[in-house]
């Protein structure tokens, strides 16, 4: 059930600072954060969209934990007013997702950790951080052998003895 | 055994392995059936794929300006062509009365030298350049002709592929010499011929031209 959060619009003042955003993780955390630290998020960006539209300003419920959100709201306000052409929904994307250093440090987290950004960046329709992402776990499976990105990734073999010595296309011979 | 890649969204999926090499794509594609399926389905991931089996950098010669499945199918269309060795294609010349030499096939044009009959007791000679039809870089074949017509005394034809052009020589022991330099995909005369065609009486002159 979405809490109702009235902000009075009067007391926004022009620049600073901006309207605040109430966020609820799956866990029940409620997190607030400013609306223009968000506004990198197409997703939010559209939740917003709809708050001008129907003037009324409800929590927005997301699903994954406040410990995930924390982090991509660090990844957020680190780039608060950067403009990062990746984000930017007018521009053309970009061949390749630049490599940032800032990301890297930030992204040098466990497995699980990465994937579970990866996806939270996915839901809220950030395009610089799923890049990011995508580049350190594609940095963690390069050069490795089948048997080590099995390891890494966390799946299965689930292939016949049979389909894996008789490649069933060109890619496996 | 704790988060998996496998509970990412496909789309996901390809923007990773869009950032793998090909032997590591490879790699991924035996280890389970699902990034087997992602990878199978992916156009673009085939098309790198494919560009490594071939030991390609990025698409054959001229489609780069295509998009990625049309030059998937362009790639595969040569690949399969060198494996069965077999023509995909003829195409019949224009048949041109009087003799006939081909100098050379340079671009994707074709130059042939006609010599027609004497004209005025003057060896006359003609020059076509045809483009041919090219499935790789989904050129149509072309009827017309280019034509540099009226080669008197020719002594000697070229082509530089590196540069585009056809330098042709005329001139005898007794004919003031003539160089003409034509850009090979048009036939026309080369900007730096300035007036319509270059006189030439001494060798390194035209050294200078080729070299320019």
């Amino acid at each position: 059930m979405p809490t109702i959060v009235s902000v009075d619009d009067s007391t926004v003042p022009g620049e600073g600072s901006s309207r605040l955003l109430l966020l609820v993780s799956s866990d029940n955390k409620h997190i607030v954060v400013e609306e223009d630290i968000m506004s990198r998020s197409r997703f939010i960006s559209k939740q917003v969209e709809g708050f001008e539209a129907t003037s009324q300003r409800h929590a927005i419920l997301l699903p994954f934990s406040s410990f995930v959100l924390n982090k991509v709201i660090e990844y957020c306000s680190h780039y608060r007013g950067y403009y990062l052409l990746e984000d930017d929904p007018d521009a053309a994307p970009p061949g390749r997702s630049p490599v940032r250093e800032w990301d890297q440090e930030f992204l040098d987290v466990d497995r699980n950790m990465l994937l579970r950004i990866i996806k939270a960046a996915h839901y809220l329709e950030i395009k610089s951080l799923v890049g990011s992402c995508a580049r350190a776990i594609a940095d963690m499976i390069r050069g490795k052998t089948t048997e080590e990105m099995r390891e890494i990734l966390g799946v299965e073999n689930d292939f016949t003895p049979e389909e894996e010595h008789s490649p069933s296309s060109k890619c496996t011979g | 055994m704790g988060a998996t890649l496998l509970l990412l969204p496909s789309e996901i999926l390809l923007v990773i392995l869009e950032m793998l090499h090909a032997r590591d794509i490879l790699a991924c594609n035996t280890t389970c059936h699902h990034l087997h399926t992602n990878i199978e389905n992916s156009v673009s991931l085939q098309y790198a794929l494919e560009l490594f089996a071939c030991g390609m950098l990025d698409g054959a010669r001229g489609t780069h300006t295509l998009p990625v499945p049309e030059r998937l199918r362009c790639l595969l269309l040569y690949t399969a062509g060198w494996e069965k060795l077999l023509w995909t294609g003829s195409i019949a010349l224009p048949h041109l009365a009087g003799s006939r030499t081909v100098i050379g096939v340079s671009g994707g044009m074709l130059v042939l030298l006609q010599r027609d009959s004497f004209v005025n007791l003057h060896a006359v000679s003609r020059l076509c350049v045809q483009r041919l039809p090219s499935e790789m870089r989904t050129i149509d074949e072309h009827h017309d002709v280019h034509t540099i017509p009226d080669i008197l005394h020719l002594s000697s034809v070229k082509l530089d592929s590196a540069q585009g052009v056809i330098v042709v020589d005329e001139g005898s022991l007794r004919h003031p010499k003539r160089t003409q330099v034509r850009l090979l995909s048009i036939a026309r005369v080369h900007d730096i011929c300035g007036d319509f065609l270059l006189q030439v009486d001494k060798g390194p002159s035209r050294e200078c031209i080729l070299r320019s």
